[in-house]
């Protein structure tokens, strides 16, 4: 048991260490990330008061509640649009770096080098994708996640949040698990990257796509599909739709890695 | 090494966006006696305010509340049992710097006690932004940190 955590362990220390990744590329685009944020986050920040003796509607307890759930929705509005903007980073960046990751270590013969120590290909295939997943979550975080903690305060809806971040981490998994089975069919650094990463945002554009029927459209993308179930802006979107479809986005994501180690296990190398 | 550089070029990336003049711009609208008029505001420190009565010689009064004042406002119309931030009472003009201490939600709000006037407000952020400059230099210090580990260990190691 011992050994076992240790090969784990030195496994995701190797990674870390020679992992392919762009430290350049990760901060110009984290660069227009995080403006892209903040402009939405600044027009979601400073909302109209107006407040009248003489008006009852503008003055009094009502208009306070009003007031409070005014601001909450735009403090909300602003998470959302910073988890949707990691979204986009993660779909560009995590099939990039996982590409690269996979498919040059079946090039250049570095699995072969790890295969050749007391370490099995799950073990591979796990330690990768956690280390790509640690990375692209850090820059999400420092992009999106941290402007908006830092500008932000004022009432919030935590339930809401967590649900978003629910949306995020199942999102995150089936992206990640999709490249990995890409890599371990194609091969090809470049292939892989281009058909993973354009496939993604792809499925980004179309979730965005105003034609599109509007359920279909969060289906295809699920941190809308829960933001647009907590704002409201889809009526006919039931909870229990929202379950189904993150429980199949959970499904497809668990079904491609099984997929991916099946394929690694037979892949003659 | 590599987390080490990828944290130092996203603070480095935090601090020029520090200098960006972002959550600035002006409004205004008409304001009278029993009426306040303004904005609630989401900042991280201090900024620069200009009121100026669109007509001269109208005068305004303004306010600058904190969240918890905001709301007695809204509540009772008055700003009697309030402790403004800031506060300028029959001004015909205001330009300057308004201190924020803790970052937080605020409120502007003018207020005319002799006749109805318009009036146009624009706010300004001062830059640097500092959550943004210092959360920068916290993360470009811990990326170099990162680097001058790994780059000693090598050392040791030879």
């Amino acid at each position: 048991m011992n050994n076992r955590r240790k090969s784990w362990f030195w496994l995701l220390r190797a990674e870390l260490d020679m992992y392919y990744h762009f430290p350049w590329l990760e901060g110009i685009i984290g660069a227009f990330i995080t403006l892209g944020t903040l402009i939405t986050i600044g027009s979601y920040s400073r909302i109209r008061l107006r407040i009248s003796l003489d008006d009852p509607l503008r003055h009094g307890p009502v208009q306070v509640d009003n007031y409070l759930k005014l601001l909450e929705n735009s403090s909300m509005y602003s998470i959302f649009a910073a988890i949707n903007s990691a979204l986009v980073i993660i779909a560009f960046i995590l099939p990039i770096i996982l590409s690269f990751s996979l498919s040059e270590s079946f090039q250049n013969g570095f699995i072969k080098t790890l295969l050749s120590y007391p370490i099995t290909k799950f073990q591979i295939l796990a330690s990768k994708l956690t280390i790509a997943i640690l990375l692209v979550s850090i820059l999400a975080i420092i992009g999106c996640i941290l402007p908006v903690a830092l500008i932000v305060p004022g009432p919030k809806d935590i339930e809401g949040i967590l649900l978003v971040s629910i949306a995020l981490c199942i999102s995150v998994f089936t992206i990640s698990t999709t490249t990995v089975l890409v890599s371990v069919i194609v091969k090809t650094p470049l292939s892989t990257t281009v058909i993973s990463s354009g496939g993604w945002i792809l499925l980004m554009f179309l979730s965005a796509l105003q034609p599109i029927d509007s359920f279909i459209r969060s289906a295809l993308n699920p941190v809308m599909l829960v933001t647009d179930f907590i704002s409201n802006v889809t009526p006919d979107l039931l909870l229990m739709d929202v379950i189904q479809i993150l429980a199949l986005w959970t499904l497809i994501g668990v079904t491609t890695f099984i997929l991916s180690i099946m394929k690694f296990n037979r892949t003659e190398l | 090494m590599r987390l080490g550089k990828s944290l130092a070029v996203f603070g480095m990336v935090l601090i020029i966006i520090s200098f960006s003049n972002l959550g600035g711009g002006g409004s205004g609208t008409f304001v009278g006696p029993g009426q306040y008029s303004g904005e609630w505001i989401r900042t991280g420190g201090d900024f620069y305010l200009s009121v100026e009565p669109d007509y001269q010689g109208d005068v305004v009064s303004i306010f600058v509340l904190n969240y918890d004042d905001t709301l007695k406002v809204i509540n009772s119309t008055s700003t009697v049992n309030t402790s403004p931030i800031f506060e300028r009472i029959n001004v015909t003009e205001y330009e300057g710097r308004i201190q924020i201490i803790i970052p937080g939600l605020y409120s502007i709000l003018v207020t005319s006690c002799v006749n109805e006037t318009g009036y146009s407000m624009n706010l300004k952020p001062i830059l640097p932004a500092l959550p943004f400059t210092i959360s920068g230099f916290g993360l470009i210090t811990t990326g170099l940190i990162l680097i001058l580990m790994k780059k000693s260990r090598f050392l040791e190691k030879d």
